[in-house]
């Protein structure tokens, strides 16, 4: 065996030799060679990082911005923003977030949709509904149409003077 | 490319040279270099015993270290031992498909073993020597003798690059140690030890 004091010399003096070693080293403690390979792939990754978030940059302008102008030229994908992009253009910044809120184009038709069908229940209630009422309430509900009170607030003011 | 306006570059700690680094700084990546490549090197030059080799490792660890850059969580590890066990676990590759592809006797030797070595060796012979018993240990107590005896780093942190508890780098080194006892008693006279 070799003595334990030996043994830690050596690795002294394996430590101290590094310096020497580094001697022909460039100005960053490495063969020329070298430094220009890891400083080349930490440039060219930093290029592309760069490229890449441009164009993220790009992709989002075009949405918030209205995409139809950008895709017939071919920068963003057709249909790309759909739902988002479309009240932005009509509207701007309210309607858009707004929009986005609700969930886009799909959700905001689907609103519609209900909205439409609640307003022609109301007005015309079908008779199933009618007799569930009267079971309900114990009292007799027109589906006469023309019972529909159409006089608006204005007309009510008008009269009223 | 944004330049640091920092005044004193060498104050700034590793991790915020990699944010830098990930928000387009020129700088950040020379200083980077400068200052974790050279460790790196060394590290694999004594794991692999192999200077080409021990460059395309450093080179590959510090590509690792851009890549990871815009991920980086500050404060969570230290870039250096980050960097440690990376070039630790490349090392360990290598010396695997080395040894799938070629036998022990392959390893690259920095001289003729059998050559006789003069009473008054040099240096660079007593390293060669070294590094020849280094080679012959078994990967994990090498890394261990390596981070401790000659990259000089601590038991906790030797134990966080290769991802075991601080007895188990305690054993490492110290098998490893009476490995390369073993292994040099034999080249004592080369080594210029004379038992009195």
């Amino acid at each position: 065996m070799l003595p334990d004091a030996a043994l830690e010399a050596l690795f002294a003096e394996a430590r101290d030799v590094e310096a020497p070693k580094a001697a022909g080293a460039d100005d960053l403690g490495l063969p020329p060679g070298l430094s220009a390979r890891i400083l080349g792939d930490a440039d060219q990754l930093q290029s592309d990082r760069a490229a890449e978030e441009a164009a993220r940059r790009q992709r989002l302008r075009a949405t918030a911005g209205g995409s139809a102008p950008l895709a017939a030229a071919g920068l963003v994908p057709a249909g790309a923003g759909m739902g988002q992009g479309v009240l932005s253009g009509l509207g701007g910044g309210f309607w858009g977030q707004l929009s986005r809120a609700l969930g886009g184009l799909p959700a905001l038709a689907g609103l519609g949709a209900v909205a439409v069908a609640g307003l022609w229940i109301g007005v015309m209630p079908p008779d199933a509904l009618e007799s569930s009422l009267e079971t309900l309430l114990g009292s007799s509900v027109s589906s006469n149409p023309y019972l529909v009170d159409s006089t608006t607030a204005f007309d009510f003011l008008d009269s009223e003077g | 490319m944004q330049q640091m306006a920092l005044d004193d570059p060498d104050a700034i700690p590793d991790d915020a040279l990699l944010v830098l680094y990930a928000n387009g700084d020129g700088q950040a990546s020379r200083l980077l270099t400068a200052r974790l490549a050279p460790r790196v090197l060394s590290q694999a030059q004594r794991m692999l015993g192999d200077r080409a080799e021990a460059e395309d490792v450093a080179q590959e660890a510090m590509l690792r270290l851009w890549r990871i850059a815009p991920d980086w969580r500050r404060g969570e590890a230290k870039v250096s031992t980050w960097l440690y066990r990376v070039t630790a676990n490349l090392c360990t590759d290598r010396l695997r498909r080395r040894r799938g592809g070629a036998g022990l006797d392959d390893l690259p030797e920095p001289e003729d073993p059998s050559a006789p070595v003069e009473e008054t060796l040099q240096a660079q012979a007593r390293l060669d020597a070294l590094q020849r018993a280094l080679n012959q240990l078994p990967d994990r107590q090498r890394q261990a003798v390596v981070l401790r005896h000659l990259e000089g780093l601590g038991n906790p942190e030797i134990a966080e690059i290769l991802e075991i508890s601080t007895e188990a780098v305690e054993s490492l080194t110290a098998r490893g140690k009476r490995a390369l006892s073993r292994l040099l008693a034999a080249r004592r006279e080369e080594l210029g030890y004379h038992d009195d």
